[in-house]
């Protein structure tokens, strides 16, 4: 039966995914990177059958967040003994870790299913470009990120940007700089104290 | 008064089922039919277990051994189940085996009985077998040839030869009662034994009703053994990829190229490779395999299959009403693979000697 278990091997064979997270959502990209982890993408989907596919995430470290999210977002942990409470900014957190604003986002999507860490073992993170060759020679398929990436002020030339249009021109001695106030270096409220930086 | 007689007889019933029944169904008739038993029996119902488990299962024997078994009877509702007037001298020698004409001479032998002033007026079914066997294997292969026009005869062969396998054969007469009606030396009847029955019993079926009715007859049993099963596995093909070779040549099309379509997890225990064949840029199959090789062995397989037109997707069998309609061309010869490829050397060798010698 050479012909029925070549046909079984495809249908049950893991396939490798890439996903570039530069200036991704790190929350809704999570939820696309799932869907292959759980291999819901498949007609065969179960949720006890383990039938889900790899996916590699580099440029974690250049993932964006919306609004104040960078200073807001909070990451708790408890280590179960009294006192053991900690939260962290994901800033702090980003900075600690550059993999770790990814994995979280991925692994609490993944509440409710008992595999949940062995599909976790299927997600490989880097938080830049370099993959390693060994892993990078698996990946058969891209998925497609979950926004545009957009282009930062120092992508356009000067001449681009001396050429857009402006509905008025400041007066020479208008004083641009002085309504922005001081960088202040303020506490960060947000992380537990064992984990600040002042 | 009505109550009364029907609970009589249900519990005379009941008295004499209870006789009929294998000992072992006896034994435990006080744990089924209750639904508590007193005290006082437990100590005999642990000591009538305990036996039971001494002494083991029963051996198994034959229904004829059993009470309640009338052989002519059997006989004809035999005939009457599947649907067939059979001729019920014949039909009774189908279910003789050899050894069982054997094993009576013998025993007429330590009896002193002289064979020659008694004679044993028993034939055995090994010539009803042989037309059986015969008209079986001609209507197979008809049958087989009209509904796949383009398969290979060496493939038609292989796929006759698995239908008129013992075990197949065993599996259908068995399944249609034949194994308590076999008279023979060994039990349980071994699966030799079932086969050569039935093919006998398609010889009775045709002394008794004609060609026509026992072709249908090997039609509604035998055939449905093909469903769910594929065809292409039981010929077994050595070298794929030469064969095609010989055919897109033969057709005069380019020869057979192929190329890694896609590939996954190629570093892991499960990497997966798809293998397409091409041929003049067109692409012919494509197939799965666990390595680059397997799946290009599979993609040539597939093309092979493309060419007989088996397919998995192929339609179903014709069986049933609507294959008594069906107008089969019995001098049907299907095209031979051996000769494709040896016609496909005669002509490349004979091309190369042509250059050589210019």
């Amino acid at each position: 039966m050479a012909n029925n278990r070549v046909l079984q091997w495809a249908v049950m064979a893991r396939t490798w995914w890439i996903y570039d997270a530069n200036l991704q959502c790190p929350f809704r990209s999570s939820e696309r990177i799932i869907t292959y982890l759980k291999g819901k993408h498949k007609p065969i989907y179960h949720p006890f059958a383990d039938i889900g596919d790899h996916v590699v995430v580099f440029n974690t470290r250049h993932v964006a967040m919306r609004g104040n999210f960078w200073r807001t977002f909070k990451h708790f942990n408890h280590t179960r003994y009294a006192g053991g409470f900690s939260q962290a900014s994901a800033w702090r957190v980003h900075e600690m870790d550059p993999t770790r604003i990814m994995e979280k986002a991925c692994y609490q999507r993944l509440s409710g299913l008992p595999m949940k860490k062995t599909l976790m073992a299927r997600l490989h993170l880097y938080p830049d470009e370099e993959i390693p060759q060994e892993i990078l020679e698996n990946v058969s398929g891209q998925i497609r990120q979950v926004q545009v990436v957009p282009k930062k002020l120092e992508d356009y030339t000067e001449e681009e940007i001396q050429n857009f249009p402006r509905l008025f021109e400041w007066p020479e001695n208008y004083d641009v700089e002085s309504y922005q106030r001081e960088n202040q270096q303020e506490p960060d409220q947000h992380t537990t104290k064992k984990w600040r930086l002042d | 008064m009505a109550a009364s007689l029907v609970r009589t007889c249900v519990l005379t019933t009941r008295r004499t089922l209870q006789f009929l029944r294998p000992i072992s169904f006896a034994l435990q008739e006080s744990h089924d039919s209750k639904r508590s038993y007193h005290r006082r029996q437990k100590g005999f119902l642990r000591e009538m277990y305990k036996k039971r488990i001494d002494i083991g299962p029963d051996k198994p024997r034959r229904r004829s051994e059993w009470i309640n078994w009338n052989y002519d009877c059997e006989i004809f509702s035999f005939g009457q189940r599947l649907g067939e007037n059979f001729d019920e001298g014949s039909l009774r020698q189908a279910f003789v085996h050899r050894s069982y004409v054997e094993q009576e001479k013998e025993k007429r032998a330590e009896l002193g009985i002289d064979l020659e002033s008694v004679p044993l007026e028993l034939d055995d079914n090994s010539d009803l077998a042989n037309s059986g066997d015969k008209l079986m294997k001609d209507y197979l292969k008809v049958y087989l040839r009209n509904i796949y026009p383009y398969m290979f005869e060496e493939c038609i062969s292989s796929v006759c030869d698995h239908l008129m396998m013992d075990e197949t054969l065993s599996h259908i007469a068995s399944h249609l009662g034949c194994e308590d009606l076999i008279l023979c030396q060994d039990f349980p009847v071994q699966p030799s034994v079932l086969s050569v029955t039935f093919k006998a019993v398609v010889g009775a079926l045709e002394q008794a009703q004609g060609k026509e009715r026992a072709e249908a007859f090997v039609r509604d049993f035998v055939l449905p053994q093909l469903i769910g099963k594929d065809l292409n596995e039981m010929w077994p093909l050595h070298n794929p990829m030469g064969l095609l070779v010989a055919l897109l040549s033969l057709t005069g099309r380019g020869q057979p190229e192929p190329r890694l379509l896609w590939k996954s997890g190629s570093n892991t225990m499960m990497s997966l490779y798809w293998v397409g064949i091409y041929s003049n840029k067109q692409l012919i199959s494509k197939a799965p395999g666990e390595t680059v090789l397997i799946a290009e062995e599979m993609a040539a397989r597939e093309a092979v299959k493309k060419v007989m037109r088996t397919e998995d997707n192929r339609p179903p069998l014709v069986l049933g009403t609507v294959a008594e309609r069906l107008e089969l061309d019995r001098d049907r010869v299907n095209a031979s693979a051996e000769d494709i490829v040896r016609r496909h050397y005669e002509q490349s060798s004979g091309q190369s000697d042509s250059i050589t010698s210019s």
